[in-house]
Parts: structure tokens; C-alpha cells; sequence
């Protein structure tokens, strides 16, 4: 039993890439409100909802109790001895304490408690009106929303995303008075801003997205989203076209929108000699237009763009084709400026715009992009050196050559214009002035990748130069301290570093960071640049990247991946493959692995006990079989990891999977505490060498067993 | 889904786009102005010193300051010398017309207020596609920031609206909107025109003609001419001349308070030494267009017009609590 409760908060437009996460927060905050404060059914799952448009949060509920239940608390009192006098009589104390709660002496008990007998009151708490809690409770659950940017709007001081201009809060058919940023709540809604009323009363909660509706407004974000859907499947069945599937572009249109619509453009052909980037940026990015393509491929595999966009419109037809004769007009507009900035850029050619770099900023305090290309070509080619040889073959030159011309579309119009076409403007530039394609790709995929799950740069020319770029910003930043910390990233340093470590294990680059950042930060050849703790505070960086890597993207689990960064985190490409090989023996010996796991954490708390760390042992003092044996076993499978064997990973971790009998039979044989003091030191300095000898691959102390605490 | 053809589309288009065709820009501008004198607003001149946009003018910028309620509009030529295109550009000017309009504090209704501006000019919004877009303003060189949205009209950004939140580095209370037009945007799509050169200024006179000479020789003067090294003594004296200003503010206020020096201070001339540092921006954003800042110079020098704004503001907002 209970009410139905509708709570709408509506306003101003709601940023659309916050506006989903900031519902679903007040929602989450609102319905742990109502919990706590007992007004649902513990027993009854209530129907819960959350919703939102740009205009509005709705939060609705089912099951809502008008009342707290009264409750029956113990309030306990003086210690009985005070209470009562020696007779049995209530005394004065607590006769005091019986009227403070307005209680006569009769109701005083006596109650047993760890510290003695004392006295208690039992008290009737009732329950509060549900109106009157939700008066608090609903404000609290909207100040608990995280915001990125608050705002001021009003002499209420209330401080949210966008100015709130209406509060409906219906349960059953009564309205709840609340009060929240200078409104007090009605039974009144908005519909669309331009279709609908501006004022609907509702007579109780149910049936609101109903009403909505009518009102040009869809409530549910997935009846937008279909309604886009459904309209582009319409403007595009049998013309031979598909839209170019844009998820991010529509989520931002369903948040953008009350009533969403298709309208289907058309642009100039003549437009299609434009690089397809540079149009599909221009729609996407700069007019939130859907680009539209061929369904058929063309040779190269590429579906190439048709001369159409696909608009979403907040209103729900375009009666007179002058929305679509609108779009049509910005789009040319956008599209010629664009072709002016193609055209005079190639005017000039990238080896030509090296000089401007001087006047493009890098960072304020690190200098001009002239000075940063000089560095990257330096560590380029130090990089390209370092992996000749050991990886497979790349050309040297391209290297050289994309490194040189790797910022150069900084100063073109187009980038100018279109930022995040960085990088791309610049490949697609070499390659129209006939430069290598090596070249071309190289400096095209210089930024990738733009997230830590996206692809990495596609060839082995490209991650030479990315990884120059963001290891010399890296460098740079640490240097100057800009060194990220909980939600401070301004320069996205986390994601240079996350790509880092993506380029080196999907190439499977052999690199030493602690190497290459020395000389990333050498090349900025500045004195007040203090080198081992920028190196030290670098290494720590990786290390929290290349776990957040190897657990989140790679997925291994979390005790696999500190096992093997506990021993170095210096070598991604390395930790790689540790890991890998860590994995795959533990999932085909689970049982010998965690033996030997509980036996290594076994030796390493008995030294850690005794503080020892020394690790020369003697041979003549081994005498019991069993440490003999064990000696000598570790001694095998550590010289497997060695120079001059070639047992992988694998190999080696399967030698030390391979001892479990060994490292039983030695606790159960063997008296490390022994009276014998030589013979004690002995034992201790040999668990001290085996610890350290079994654990070059992985710190088998990371390992959790099952059944044991993480 | 429209199921008209296109060609009955486009052809519909035409016919009512043809009905807008009799407002010319300086129609625009007076319904503009005249719907905002009808909401309260004092109409004011544009300002007489070179600035890059409404905001600049004392009108905003120091309105905004302080607890005293205003409501104002104005026409705003805004000069931006980099974006000079020797006239040669469809859609870019080195000079455009600005309409600002401050309401402090806002009405609650005030976007609803606003899209009935569009209305007064001729748009019928049941007709057209409007969506307000995140748009977070900020303005290192004034030490302001504020949230709000730029306004898009069938996908032509027409409007920014801010709900300012600190200027010259200074906390705003009562919070002010501010609603900024671009005049010729708004009329080339009135006009359904693809340049801004062939708007239709009056019935017998178009933009170029009123306007191509300025866009073209001051692009001239501004990429080509302007003397760089005259630039900077005339941004240097402005600068000195100010901060000598608000030097004697400060040592003047910092004075043990009698009638005197009350006096003194309520008739300081904050407003000549703000007029100082509109000039100083000016002669930025000119030296800025001749590319003859450097990478390393360029904070340096927003800092230093930042320093005078924010003096000013904060030396303002005083003066006007006394």
C-alpha cells in the first residue's frame, strides 16, 4: 500500500552531456532518502522510475507510505543504584530524568547492560507526515548531485547546473509543499517550449509521460532515441543510403531534445572532394548532423559519403521545409569556409610551415611547438635506433621525416578552424603533396590513441613518433609539476600515459621507460629541471597506468597484475608478457600455484617476523634432507631464468609451480627456529635467497588464494 | 517526416522566406531595440572607443557589478582585427554588429522573453528548429566567466546567453543575464541571403555598400600596416597612464576616512582609467592580428590588461558601496 509520487524539477536547458548522469544521481540520492527515512515498504519492491529531457528530472515512485510508522525507541537513564534508593523507591535522580521525558517514576525499568544495571524509559516516537519529510529530503537528494559548474541565478542562492524555474511534487493527488531555489512546488508541468502549454495541471502522478506527450514532450529517453531511429530508417529506406552510425553524436541529440525529428538535407557533390574527415567533422562536431553514406562499399572497402546529412530538430514537423532550407544554408556555408581553408592551405607545403611553429604555443612555460618538434625528431630517432633490430622492419626515414613535420598542420586553417582535426589535417596534407604514405599515416595517427581501449597507431612509424610526442609532454609537465591528481587532469596527462602503454603492448615494443624518460626530460635541456624525482615521480605514474591498463582494458585480474608490477613496472612490454605467462600457468596448475603461493607468503612472513635479510647461506649447514632438497630445487628452476637459458616465462613459472612438494615437505620437516643459532641463521638466509629467487617473474606474495582475504 | 517532396519543400521555403525579405537591417535593429525599450530597458549608445565585443562597454562590464538592479540594451559595433577577411569572406567581418542586452537580475521568464525577441523580428517558431547548446563563457583578459548557452536557430548559432557569475575577478550578486545578438547573422538569415555583403542595410543600400571599404582597408591596416613598434608605446603609455590611475585609487582608499577623502574617492575617475584599458585590449588584439606577439610574450600581456580590469572592477565595486 501507498501513494503514487511524481517529482518533477524543471527548468533551463541542462547541458545534454551532463544531463543523464545528473538525473540518474538525484534519482539514486532521492529513492536512498525514502529508504532511510522508512517511507517504502521494506517488505514490497516499489515501482521506481527516473527520467529526464533537457528541460526536466522526473523521479517517480510507487508505494509511498503518507507516514512514518511510529516507533518505539529505549532511552536509557542513570545507572539503577542512582535511581532507585535503597527501599526500591524511585529517588529524586531518577524521578528527574523520568519527568524530563515527560514520564511518571512508574514507567522508570530497570535494564541489564555490560556496564551494570541501569534505568530506561521505553518512548513513543511517531511517525512524521511523508509531505513533511519529503520538504527536506527532496532539496537534500538534489544538493547531493555532483556537479562539474555550478551557477547562481536567483536571490535564493541556490547553486545548480542551469536555473531551475518549476517544482511539481504530486504524491497521490495531493501536492507536497516543497520549497528549493526561491519556487515552491504546485501540480503544475511545462510542455515543449515552443509546441506545448506553458502551464498543465496534473491531477496525480499517474499517466505523466501521457500527458507529456500530448505536450510535444517525450519523457522516456528511449522513446527519443527510437524516434530518431525510426525517422532516419524512414528518410533513407530504398534510396541505396545508410547513416554513418555516430553513437556518441546520438546520445547527444536525445539529450538535446524534447521532441526530436528527422529532417533530411542534401549539400553540393561538388563538396565530395573534400577530405570525407574534414565533412564528416564539420557535420558531427560543428552542426550535430549525422553524415550519410553509401551502402555499398567502394573498392578500397570505405563507404563513401553521399551528399546528405540527416538533422535532428527539437519540434515535431517542418511545416514548410524552411528548417531543412535553413540547415542546408549553414551547412554550405561551413562546408565553403572549409574549402577555402583546404584549398589555401595547400598553397603552402608542410616543410614550408616548420618556421611558424615559433609562434604556436605548446605550453606557456615549456615553450613554442618548434622548440617541442626539435625534441620529439631527437627522441624519435633515438627510439627508432633503440628498436632497429629488435622489432620488425620500419623505415627509419619516415620516422625522421613525420617527426620533422608532426605539428606543422598546427598553423594550417583548417586545423585553426577545426581543431580535432589535428593530426589528421597533417597526414592528409603529406599525402596530398606526395609525400611517402609511411609519412602520411605516421603523422595521422599521432594522437592515437584517444582512449585507452581505442586503437593504437596503425603502423610501426606511427608509434615511433606518438610515443616521442607524449613521452616528451609527459616529461615536460612532471618537470613543471603538473602532476595529476584525483579529478585534476587539465593537460589529460593520464590518457597521453594510458596511450603510452597501449602503443608499446599492442606493438609489443621492447622499452625501458626509466631510459627513455631520461632522455624525453634531457632534451629539454633546462637547468632548473630536476631530474631524479621528476624520473621517480614519472615511474610511480606509469606504474598506476599500467595497472589501471593491464585490470581495466586487459581485463587480467587485479593480484595477477601487482604480482608482476611489484617486481618491475619499468618494461610495459615486459610486465606483458610476466603477466600473460602468470595467467596461463595459474589457470593449468590452480592447485600447485596456490600452494606455492601460500608457502612463498609462508617464508616471507617468517623472515619479516625476525627482520632478516640476509640471503648468503651455507651449503655444509643444510641438514635436514628436506632443505637440502629444497635448496637445490630452487636453485634449478631460478638458473632457468637466467642468461644463457631460454626458458619464457611460462617455463620458469611452471619450474616454480613444479616445487609445491618441496616447499611443503620443508615446513613439515624442517625447524626454522632451531636452538642451534647457526643452524636458525642458516634456515632464515635460505628462505631470504628462495624468496627473492622464486620471485623475478612475479611477487607471488600478491597472489590472493581463495578463501583468503584480499 | 515531411512527406512534401523536396522540390515542394524548397519551393514553400522560397515563398515564405520571400515574406521576410522586407525587413532590412536597420528594420531588424530598431524591432530589436524597440522590444527591449518595451521590456524596461534603458537604450543605450554603443560605445565610443574600439572594443571586441558588447561586453566590454561599461555598460556591461561594470553594471554588472554591485547590488543596484539594471536593465539595459544596446547596439555594439565589436571590432576583432584578426578576423578581418579584406572583405573578401561571406561570413566574416573584422567589425560586426553586436545587440547586448543586461537584465540584472534576470526575470524568471526570461528565455520565454527572449524567443519572444525572435518573434518580434519575424520568426515564427513553430516554424523553426531552436535548441539552446552548452555554452560556457569566459573571458581571461576580464577576469569574467559565466554558464549559459549559444541559441541555435535551424543550426545557425544567432545568440550567446550568459548568466554571468564573476567579473573582473569579483562575485556577481544579483546575478546578471546577459543576451548577445549577432545582428548580421541573424539578418542574412532573415533575408535568406549567403553573404553578409548582399543584406539588404536599407531599401536602397546593401551591407557592401555601407560597410566593404572598412572591411577592406582596416583588414589592410590591421594585417599589413599598423605600426607594430608604435603599437606598443601606445599600449605601454595607456597601461602606465592607468595603473598610475589606480595606484592613487588605492593609496587615496586606503586613507583614514573623513568627508575630505570621501569626497575624493567617490569622484576618483575609475571610468577614464577603464577607458585606458579598453584601449589597451584594443591594441592587444591589433599587435595580436599584426602576429607580432610571441608565443612566450602572450600570457604575459593578458595578464597585464587582466591586472587593470580586475583593479578596476575591484576599485568600482567600492566606490559604488560607499
Amino acid at each position: 500500500m501507498g501513494n503514487d509520487l511524481l517529482v518533477e524539477i524543471g527548468g533551463e536547458e541542462i547541458p545534454a552531456r551532463m544531463v543523464a548522469g545528473i538525473a540518474e544521481s538525484f534519482a539514486a540520492s532521492l529513492l536512498n532518502e525514502l529508504r532511510g527515512q522508512q517511507l517504502l515498504s521494506a517488505t514490497d519492491a516499489p515501482q521506481t522510475a527516473w527520467a529526464y529531457t533537457p528541460r526536466r528530472l522526473v523521479f517517480e515512485c510507487s508505494g509511498v507510505a503518507a507516514r512514518q510508522a511510529d516507533r518505539e525507541e529505549q532511552v536509557l537513564g542513570p545507572p539503577a543504584k542512582v535511581a532507585f534508593a535503597a527501599d526500591g523507591s524511585v529517588s529524586a535522580q531518577g524521578a528527574n530524568f523520568a519527568a524530563k521525558f515527560g514520564a511518571p517514576p512508574s514507567a522508570l525499568q530497570r535494564v541489564q547492560t555490560p556496564k551494570g544495571d541501569y534505568v530506561a524509559l521505553q518512548r513513543q516516537i511517531p511517525g512524521r507526515d511523508a509531505a513533511a519529510l519529503l520538504g527536506e529530503i527532496i532539496p537534500q537528494a538534489l544538493r547531493n548531485v555532483q556537479l562539474p559548474k555550478a551557477m547562481q541565478w536567483n536571490e535564493s542562492g541556490f547553486r545548480f547546473i542551469r536555473p531551475l524555474r518549476w517544482l511539481t511534487v504530486l504524491l497521490g493527488g495531493e501536492v507536497v509543499p516543497v520549497e528549493l531555489a526561491g519556487l515552491r512546488s504546485g501540480r503544475t508541468t511545462e510542455g515543449h517550449r515552443t509546441l506545448g502549454k506553458r502551464a498543465i495541471t496534473l491531477n496525480s502522478p499517474a499517466g505523466f509521460a501521457d500527458v507529456l506527450r500530448q505536450q510535444f514532450v517525450l519523457l522516456s529517453r528511449d522513446e527519443r532515441r527510437a524516434r530518431i531511429e525510426q525517422g532516419i530508417a524512414a528518410a533513407l529506406r530504398g534510396t541505396g543510403l545508410r547513416v554513418r552510425q555516430d553513437d556518441g553524436l546520438l546520445e547527444t541529440l536525445i539529450n538535446l531534445t524534447e521532441f526530436p525529428t528527422v529532417v533530411k538535407g542534401d549539400f553540393d557533390p561538388a563538396f565530395l572532394d573534400l577530405p570525407a574527415e574534414v565533412l564528416v567533422t564539420v557535420m558531427r562536431d560543428h552542426q550535430k548532423y549525422f553524415a550519410v553514406e553509401q551502402e555499398k562499399p567502394a573498392a578500397n572497402g570505405e563507404h563513401p559519403l553521399a551528399p546528405h546529412f540527416l538533422a535532428i530538430m527539437d519540434l515535431d514537423a517542418d511545416r514548410e521545409g524552411l528548417i531543412r532550407h535553413g540547415h542546408e544554408r549553414v551547412l554550405r556555408a561551413r562546408f565553403n569556409d572549409a574549402r577555402f581553408f583546404w584549398q589555401t592551405d595547400r598553397k603552402r607545403k608542410l616543410e614550408q610551415r616548420i618556421a611558424d611553429l615559433e609562434y604556436v604555443t605548446f605550453q606557456a612555460q615549456l615553450g613554442s611547438y618548434a622548440e617541442k618538434t626539435k625534441r620529439v625528431v631527437q627522441l624519435s630517432r633515438l627510439l627508432a635506433q633503440h628498436f632497429n633490430g629488435k622489432i620488425a622492419a620500419f623505415q627509419e626515414e619516415a620516422v625522421q621525416q613525420a617527426a620533422r613535420l608532426l605539428k606543422c598542420d598546427l598553423t594550417t586553417e583548417v586545423v585553426k578552424e577545426f581543431t580535432e582535426l589535428q593530426g589528421m589535417m597533417g597526414g592528409l596534407y603529406a599525402r596530398a603533396e606526395g609525400l611517402g604514405e609511411a609519412t602520411a599515416v605516421a603523422i595521422y595517427d599521432q594522437y592515437k590513441p584517444l582512449a585507452a581501449d581505442a586503437e593504437p597507431p596503425r603502423s610501426l612509424e606511427g608509434a615511433i613518433v606518438s610515443l616521442a610526442d607524449k613521452l616528451d609532454t609527459l616529461a615536460g609537465m612532471f618537470a613543471l609539476g603538473e602532476i595529476p591528481s584525483g579529478s585534476r587532469d587539465p593537460y589529460a596527462l593520464r590518457r597521453q600515459a594510458n596511450g603510452v602503454v597501449r602503443i608499446i603492448d599492442r606493438h609489443k615494443l621492447p622499452i625501458d621507460l626509466q631510459g627513455v624518460l631520461k632522455e624525453a626530460l634531457a632534451g629539454y635541456d633546462r637547468e632548473d629541471f630536476e631530474s631524479s624525482k621528476t624520473i621517480e615521480a614519472l615511474l610511480q605514474f606509469f606504474r598506476e597506468r599500467e595497472q589501471f591498463y593491464f585490470e581495466e582494458i586487459a581485463a587480467f585480474p587485479q593480484d595477477e597484475v601487482r604480482a608482476v608490477l611489484a617486481v618491475n613496472a619499468s618494461n610495459p612490454l615486459q610486465a606483458a608478457e610476466r603477466l600473460a605467462a602468470l595467467h596461463q600457468v595459474r589457470e593449468q596448475q590452480p592447485q600447485a600455484f596456490a600452494a606455492v603461493a601460500a608457502a612463498l607468503k609462508r617464508m616471507r612472513n617468517i623472515v619479516r617476523k625476525e627482520s632478516w635479510t640476509e640471503s648468503a647461506w651455507q651449503q655444509q649447514l643444510l641438514k635436514e634432507n628436506a632443505e637440502k632438497e629444497l635448496a637445490s630445487r630452487v636453485a634449478n628452476a631460478a638458473g632457468q631464468g637466467k642468461a644463457g637459458h631460454n626458458a619464457g616465462y611460462a617455463e620458469q613459472l611452471l619450474a616454480i609451480a613444479a616445487l609445491a612438494p618441496q616447499l611443503e615437505e620443508f615446513f613439515n620437516a624442517v625447524r626454522v627456529n632451531d636452538p642451534d643459532s647457526a643452524l636458525r641463521a642458516n634456515r632464515l638466509s635460505l628462505l631470504v635467497w628462495a624468496g627473492a629467487e622464486l620471485s623475478r617473474v612475479a611477487d607471488f606474495s600478491e597472489i590472493v588464494i581463495a578463501g583468503e582475504r584480499p | 517526416m515531411s512527406q512534401s517532396t523536396p522540390t515542394a519543400e524548397a519551393a514553400a521555403a522560397s515563398t515564405n522566406v520571400a515574406a521576410n525579405r522586407g525587413l532590412s537591417f536597420q528594420e531588424v535593429l530598431l524591432k530589436l531595440q524597440q522590444f527591449w525599450a518595451e521590456q524596461g530597458c534603458v537604450l543605450q549608445m554603443p560605445y565610443d572607443l574600439e572594443v571586441g565585443a558588447g561586453t566590454m562597454s561599461p555598460e556591461t562590464f561594470l553594471r554588472v557589478l554591485g547590488p543596484q538592479p539594471y536593465k539595459v540594451a544596446y547596439l555594439q559595433p565589436s571590432r576583432r582585427p584578426a578576423d578581418g577577411r579584406y572583405g573578401e569572406n561571406p561570413n566574416r567581418l573584422y567589425k560586426h554588429t553586436q545587440l547586448q542586452v543586461i537584465l540584472k537580475p534576470p526575470p524568471a521568464d526570461v528565455i520565454a522573453l527572449y524567443l519572444r525577441s525572435l518573434e518580434a523580428i519575424g520568426i515564427e517558431l513553430a516554424k523553426h528548429d531552436i535548441k539552446f547548446e552548452e555554452d560556457n563563457w569566459e573571458s581571461p583578459t576580464l577576469g569574467a566567466w559565466g554558464l549559459g548557452w549559444q541559441v541555435m536557430l535551424d543550426g545557425l548559432e544567432i545568440t550567446q546567453f550568459t548568466y554571468f557569475q564573476q567579473c573582473g575577478g569579483v562575485d556577481l550578486n544579483p546575478i546578471s543575464a546577459e543576451i548577445t545578438y549577432g545582428m548580421e547573422r541573424i539578418t542574412a538569415f532573415l533575408q535568406d541571403v549567403e553573404s553578409v555583403y548582399d543584406i539588404r542595410w536599407s531599401g536602397a543600400f546593401k551591407y557592401s555598400d555601407v560597410r566593404f571599404a572598412d572591411e577592406l582597408q582596416m583588414s589592410v591596416y590591421n594585417f599589413e600596416k599598423a605600426d607594430v613598434g608604435k603599437l606598443w608605446q601606445h599600449f605601454e603609455l595607456n597601461e602606465e597612464e592607468c595603473k598610475a590611475l589606480l595606484t592613487e585609487y588605492r593609496q587615496l582608499s586606503a586613507q583614514k576616512e573623513d568627508a575630505g577623502s570621501q569626497a575624493k574617492l567617490a569622484r576618483f575617475p575609475l571610468l577614464g582609467a577603464y577607458e585606458l584599458c579598453l584601449k589597451c585590449s584594443h591594441l592587444f588584439n591589433l599587435l595580436d592580428a599584426r602576429g607580432a606577439i610571441s608565443v612566450t610574450e602572450r600570457v604575459g600581456v593578458i595578464q597585464r590588461v587582466r591586472n587593470l580590469a580586475v583593479a578596476i572592477a575591484r576599485g568600482w565595486t567600492e566606490q559604488n558601496a560607499r
